[in-house]
C-alpha cells in the first residue's frame, strides 16, 4: 500500500469555485512529487488538503495507512514551506528553528543538537542569531525549509519556494532541496509553475489543469510520451509544437507520414529538437524570431500550418523573414485527437 | 523624492499645500506656547490690571511652597492612579474584544459600528450623561439595582473616581479595540498556518505570535491613550468638578489655579511644568517602541 | 544620426551604497539593448537616473542627442514600464491605455486617442479586451496592457523593468518572443532590465552586463556567451552555469586537480588560471580521467549531468540519447578551442 494516497479528493469552495475535481495520487515513501500547472489549475489547494489547511469536500486522503482527511493540521505531522517563508519576524533564526520542537517531547538539549545539525547541512549556521528580515529571500528561504524539516515529519510539503528568488539563488536552493530530500529521505509534496524546476527535481511529475490531473510520469514519460495536448504544450521549453493534420487512407498531411489512424482531422505533436532543416522537407516558413541561447537557438517560423519552434545548434543565425524549409524525425511525431487534446498514437 | 529635479513650479505647489497647515500651526499652537512661557514669567491675574516680570518666582512656588506641594502631589497621584488603570483595563478589554470580533461574522460591521459609537461623542456630554445615568436616588442605574434588591450606593459622592474611570472606559475601549483589530489584521495568515502545521497549541500561538506580533501597535495605543488621560479634564468637570480632592487632576488643578484663583502667571509656570513631565514620559516611551522595532529588524 | 541614448560616466550613490559607478552606455536609434545583472547589480536604479526619476550624482544622460540632466521626467518623453504591472484596477483596458493620451498639454482629439488606442490593442492582441476591468484580467493580458500604455505614446525610447518577472514561467516564455517582435516592428529603441539571462541573451540585439554598479561587458549576446572577458560574466551568462576550474601550468598543459585539461595556446596567462568550461563544451568521452556521473537531470531537449572529476564537481550538457546514469564512470573531455582561460587575479 502506498505511504499517501488521495482518493477522489475534491475541492469546491462556497463560492462556487470548483478548484481540484476529484484526483487519485499514489506516492511511495520517499518519492519526490511535484505537481505541476497553470497558475488556478488545483495545484496549490490540493497541497494544502494535505496539509490540512483546506478541508477537503469529498475523498479521502491516507498517510501512511490512516485516513487524516478529517484530522488538524497539527494532527497530521507534517512540515511545509510557503513561498513567502512565513518565518516568524519577531523571532531570530535560532529561535525560528527551534519554534518546530518546542512542542515535541525532546529535552532542550537534544533540542539545540538538531538546530544546529540542520543549520549546518542549510548553511545557514552564521545566521542563527539574525533576524529573518535583515536577510535575502534566498537565506529566509532557507531557514523555512529547515523550519519543515526540522521535526523531521513524515510528509515535506513545499508551494513554490522558489518562485520570488531570482535564477541564482533559485539553482542553488534547488540542489539543497534535492539534497536534504535525499539525505532524510522524507516524502515530498512540491508544487511549481516551472516546468524546468519539476523536471530537475521530481521523480515524478504530476500536471494539472483545470483541478484535474492530465498525466502522472517520470520527468522523461512526461516529455517524450505526454498523455494529450495540455501536458505536450506545458512541458518543455519552449512546448512541443502543434500542427493540425488530416489523415486520409492510412497517410497524414500535412507531412506525408504514414499512420495507423483513420480518416479524419488529427493533431499532430513534435518537439522542437526534432524539427530539422530542411530544403527538400514537406514544411516551409518564414522566420519571426531567432532567439540565441548560447547552448542553442530556438527558431521561431510562421508555417501555413501555424507556428513552429525549432531547435537548433547555436550555429548560424537566420534574420526575419527568411525562407526556412522543415523536415520532422517521423519516429518523434505524436498524434493527438482534435476535439479534448487526448494522445491517440 | 530627495535629489529629484525640481523646478519653480512644483516648489510652489508644495508650499501651497503646506503653508495653510503651517499657519495653523503656528497660530493655535506655537504662538500660544510662546505666549504661556512669557506668562509663567509674571505675576498676570485674571483681573486684568498690569503684570510685573518675577522671574522664577512661580517656578520657586511649585517647588517649594508647601500647601501648594502638597495640592499638587495629590493632583499628580490621583492622575497617575486614574491614568494607570483606565489605561490598564480599556488595553485589556479592547484587546478581548478585538479577539473575539476577529473571524468574520455575519452582522460583524454593523456590531462594530455599534462599538465605536462612545468615541464619536463628545466626552462632556458624556460626562453630563453619565451625571444622570449614576444619579443617586433618580438615576437608571440605581433604579434598576432598587427593582433587583440590591443596594443603591450614592455613586456620585462615595466612588467620585469610580465613576470617572467608568466612564472612561466606556468611551475609549473601542479605540483600544480598534487598534489592536488592525494589529491582528496585520498579522499574515500563514504565520498561524505554519504554527498550526508544527503542532503549536493555541495558548502558545497566543503568546508566541499573536501577542508579539501585536505589541508594537498596541504599545503604540497605549501611547496615544495614556498622553490623553494624563491631561484628563472634560470628565472631571463634568461629573465632579475641578476643585473636588478625590478627582482633581493635573489639568483639573491648573484650570483652579488660573482661572477660578485667577492666578495666571503661577498657572502658566505650573502648566510648563507638567508639560516638561508629559514630553519626558512620551520621549521614554517612543524610545521603547523604536527599540521595539529595531529588535524586529524592520527596516526604515 | 544620433545615438537615442548615451551615458558617460554616470555615478549615484545612496548614503553608504555605491550604487552606480562610472557607466558608460551607448543605445543606437533601432536597438534593443539588455541590461543582464543579478539583484542590487544597480539595474533599477540606472533605469530611474535615464527615466528622470533619480538624480545622478555625476556624468552625464543625453536622449536624441539633447542632455537631459535637469530635464523632468514628463520632458524626457520616455516610457517605462514596471515589474509590477501599476494599472488602474477599476479602468477597463481601454482607459488604461488611452490613460497617457489624456494627459495635459497633449490636447489630441477623442478620434485620435480611439485610434491610437486600437492600434495599440492590435499590436497586443488586446482588441477583445478593451471593455473589461484591469482586475479582471489575467497576469499576463495585465502586463500586456502595462506595455499597452507604454506603445501608444510613441515615446522615443522604451524602458523595462524586468517586466515579466512576475509571471508565470510559460507566459514568460512566449510573452518575451511576442516583445522582441513587437519592438522590432515598432522600431523605438528599447533599454531592457533583468537579472534572467535567457531574456539577455535570446532579447537583446546588444547585452550589456551589469554588477556591483559596473558595466562588465557590452556586445552582441553571442560574443558576451562566446568571449566573456572575465569569470564574472561568464557566471552570470549562461544556463546551466559554466564550469569554473583553478588550473596551474603543467608545462605545455593546464591541469586542474591534478587531471591534463587542456594544452597551452598562445595568449594564456602564466602560472596559473581559471579555466572556464561551458557545460554544452564538456564532452562525457575521449578524455583521460575518470569522473563517476553523480546526478543526471532531464532537462527535456538535453540531460544536464553532474560529475565528480578529480576532486571537482562539473556539469555536462549532452544530448538526451546519451546513455550515461548515476554512478557510470566517464572521461570527460573538452575542446581546448571552446575553454576560457583567465588569469587568477581576475
Amino acid at each position: 500500500m502506498s505511504f499517501l494516497a488521495l482518493e477522489r479528493l475534491e475541492k469546491r469552495y462556497p463560492d462556487g469555485f470548483h478548484a481540484v475535481r476529484g484526483i487519485d495520487l499514489a506516492v511511495e515513501r520517499g518519492e519526490f512529487i511535484v505537481l505541476l500547472g497553470p497558475s488556478g489549475c488545483g495545484k496549490t489547494t490540493t497541497l494544502r488538503m494535505v496539509a490540512g489547511l483546506e478541508e477537503a469536500t469529498a475523498g479521502t486522503i491516507r498517510l501512511d495507512g490512516g485516513d487524516v482527511t478529517r484530522l488538524r493540521p497539527s494532527q497530521r505531522d507534517v512540515g511545509m514551506v510557503f513561498q513567502f517563508y512565513a518565518l516568524y519576524p519577531h523571532l531570530s533564526v535560532r529561535a525560528n528553528l527551534l519554534f518546530p520542537l518546542e512542542n515535541t517531547g525532546l529535552a532542550k538539549m537534544q533540542r539545540e543538537v538538531r538546530v544546529d545539525d540542520i543549520a549546518a547541512a542549510l548553511g545557514v549556521t552564521h545566521l542563527l542569531e539574525r533576524f529573518p528580515r535583515q536577510l535575502p529571500g534566498g537565506d529566509q528561504q532557507r531557514i523555512s525549509l529547515g523550519r519543515a524539516l526540522v521535526r523531521q515529519p513524515r510528509l515535506w510539503l513545499m508551494d513554490e519556494p522558489l518562485g520570488t528568488l531570482d535564477s541564482d539563488r533559485r539553482e542553488e536552493l534547488r540542489e539543497v532541496i534535492r539534497a536534504q530530500q535525499l539525505q532524510h529521505g522524507v516524502t515530498t509534496l512540491y508544487v511549481t509553475h516551472d516546468q524546468e524546476e519539476a523536471m530537475t527535481l521530481a521523480d515524478r511529475i504530476v500536471v494539472m489543469d483545470q483541478g484535474v490531473i492530465r498525466q502522472a510520469g517520470t520527468p522523461s514519460e512526461v516529455y517524450e510520451s505526454p498523455a494529450d495536448l495540455f501536458t505536450a504544450a506545458f512541458v518543455g521549453s519552449p512546448g512541443m509544437n502543434r500542427i493540425d493534420g488530416l489523415v486520409t487512407g492510412g497517410v497524414c498531411a500535412p507531412l506525408g507520414l504514414p499512420v495507423a489512424l483513420p480518416d479524419g482531422p488529427v493533431v499532430l505533436g513534435v518537439r522542437p529538437e526534432y524539427l530539422h532543416p530542411d530544403d527538400a522537407g514537406p514544411l516551409r516558413g518564414v522566420v519571426v524570431m531567432d532567439e540565441y541561447l548560447g547552448a542553442w537557438r530556438n527558431l521561431h517560423l510562421d508555417c501555413p500550418c501555424g507556428r513552429l519552434v525549432m531547435r537548433l545548434p547555436p550555429g548560424a543565425a537566420h534574420r526575419p523573414g527568411d525562407a526556412v524549409g522543415l523536415r520532422v524525425d517521423p519516429a518523434h511525431v505524436l498524434c493527438f485527437a482534435p476535439g479534448d487534446g487526448r494522445r491517440l498514437a | 523624492m530627495a535629489g529629484m529635479p525640481g523646478t519653480g513650479g512644483t516648489r510652489m505647489l508644495a508650499w501651497s499645500f503646506v503653508g495653510p497647515a503651517l499657519l495653523l500651526l503656528i497660530a493655535f499652537n506655537l504662538f500660544p506656547l510662546a505666549w504661556n512661557i512669557v506668562l509663567s514669567f509674571t505675576n498676570a491675574d485674571l483681573s486684568g490690571g498690569t503684570w510685573e516680570w518675577v522671574g522664577g518666582r512661580n517656578y520657586a512656588t511649585i517647588f517649594s511652597d508647601k500647601s501648594f506641594a502638597a495640592k499638587y502631589g495629590a493632583a499628580l497621584r490621583t492622575t497617575a492612579l486614574f491614568t494607570v488603570l483606565a489605561v490598564a483595563i480599556e488595553l485589556a478589554l479592547g484587546f478581548a474584544l478585538a479577539l473575539a470580533l476577529r473571524r468574520d461574522f455575519r452582522g460583524k460591521t454593523p456590531l462594530l459600528a455599534v462599538l465605536l459609537l462612545p468615541m464619536m461623542l463628545s466626552p462632556a456630554v458624556m460626562g453630563l450623561f453619565w451625571n444622570l445615568i449614576l444619579e443617586g436616588t433618580y438615576g437608571p442605574l440605581n433604579q434598576i439595582l432598587g427593582l433587583a434588591g440590591l443596594s443603591q450606593p450614592a455613586w456620585r459622592t462615595e466612588f467620585k473616581l469610580l465613576c470617572l474611570l467608568l466612564v472612561d472606559v466606556w468611551m475609549w475601549t473601542p479605540f483600544m479595540m480598534l487598534i489592536a483589530l488592525a494589529g491582528l489584521n496585520a498579522i499574515p495568515a500563514q504565520l498561524y498556518e505554519a504554527a498550526e502545521i508544527d503542532r503549536t497549541p493555541a495558548w502558545r500561538v497566543f503568546a508566541r505570535i499573536t501577542l508579539p506580533l501585536c505589541a508594537p501597535l498596541l504599545g503604540l495605543a497605549v501611547l496615544l491613550r495614556a498622553t490623553d488621560a494624563l491631561k484628563q479634564f472634560d470628565l472631571v468637570m463634568a461629573i465632579t468638578g475641578p476643585n473636588d480632592q478625590a478627582t482633581q487632576t493635573v489639568s483639573a488643578l491648573l484650570y483652579q489655579t488660573t482661572f477660578a484663583n485667577q492666578k495666571v502667571g503661577l498657572g502658566a509656570a505650573y502648566a510648563i511644568v507638567v508639560l516638561v513631565g508629559v514630553i519626558a514620559v512620551a520621549t521614554l516611551f517612543t524610545r521603547y517602541l523604536d527599540w521595539m522595532a529595531a529588535r524586529q529588524g524592520r527596516e526604515g | 544620426m544620433s545615438a537615442a541614448l548615451a551615458i558617460r560616466g554616470l555615478t549615484k550613490r545612496f548614503g553608504a551604497v555605491q550604487a552606480l559607478t562610472g557607466v558608460d552606455l551607448d543605445l543606437a536609434a533601432d536597438e534593443l539593448l539588455v541590461l543582464l545583472g543579478p539583484t542590487g547589480a544597480g539595474k533599477t536604479t540606472l533605469l530611474r537616473c535615464i527615466a528622470g526619476l533619480e538624480a545622478p550624482d555625476a556624468g552625464s544622460i543625453t536622449l536624441g542627442g539633447v542632455d537631459a540632466v535637469g530635464l523632468s521626467p514628463a520632458q524626457r518623453d520616455v516610457a517605462l514600464v514596471f515589474q509590477n504591472f501599476s494599472l488602474y484596477p477599476d479602468w477597463t483596458v481601454g482607459e488604461n491605455i488611452a490613460f497617457p493620451l489624456r494627459a495635459p498639454g497633449r490636447a489630441m482629439g477623442a478620434d485620435a486617442i480611439r485610434e491610437r488606442v486600437a492600434w495599440a490593442a492590435r499590436m497586443l492582441r488586446l482588441t477583445d479586451y478593451l471593455d473589461r476591468p484591469a482586475s479582471r484580467l489575467s497576469g499576463g493580458q495585465m502586463q500586456r496592457v502595462a506595455i499597452g500604455r507604454a506603445i501608444v505614446r510613441r515615446p522615443r525610447l522604451f524602458l523595462m523593468d524586468e517586466p515579466l518577472t512576475n509571471l508565470d514561467a510559460k507566459l514568460r516564455e512566449s510573452l518575451r518572443v511576442e516583445l522582441a517582435v513587437l519592438r522590432r516592428e515598432l522600431k523605438t529603441p528599447m533599454l531592457y532590465v533583468t537579472h534572467d539571462q535567457a531574456e539577455a541573451l535570446s532579447m537583446g540585439d546588444r547585452v550589456a552586463v551589469l554588477d556591483g554598479g559596473r558595466i562588465l561587458q557590452q556586445g552582441e549576446p553571442r560574443a558576451v556567451y562566446e568571449r566573456p572577458v572575465s569569470p564574472a560574466v561568464a557566471r552570470l551568462v549562461g544556463l546551466p552555469r559554466i564550469n569554473l576550474l583553478p588550473a596551474e601550468d603543467a608545462g605545455g598543459g593546464w591541469t586542474a586537480g591534478g587531471v591534463a585539461i587542456v594544452p597551452r595556446a598562445a595568449g594564456d596567462p602564466a602560472g596559473r588560471c581559471l579555466l572556464g568550461i561551458r557545460p554544452e563544451d564538456l564532452r562525457l568521452a575521449g578524455g583521460s580521467a575518470p569522473a563517476e556521473v553523480q546526478l543526471v537531470e532531464h532537462l527535456g531537449a538535453a540531460l544536464l549531468v553532474t560529475l565528480r572529476w578529480a576532486g571537482m564537481q562539473v556539469q555536462a550538457l549532452v544530448g538526451k540519447d546519451a546513455a550515461v546514469r548515476r554512478g557510470d564512470t566517464v572521461h570527460p573531455a573538452a575542446d581546448p578551442g571552446r575553454t576560457h582561460r583567465w588569469s587568477a587575479a581576475d
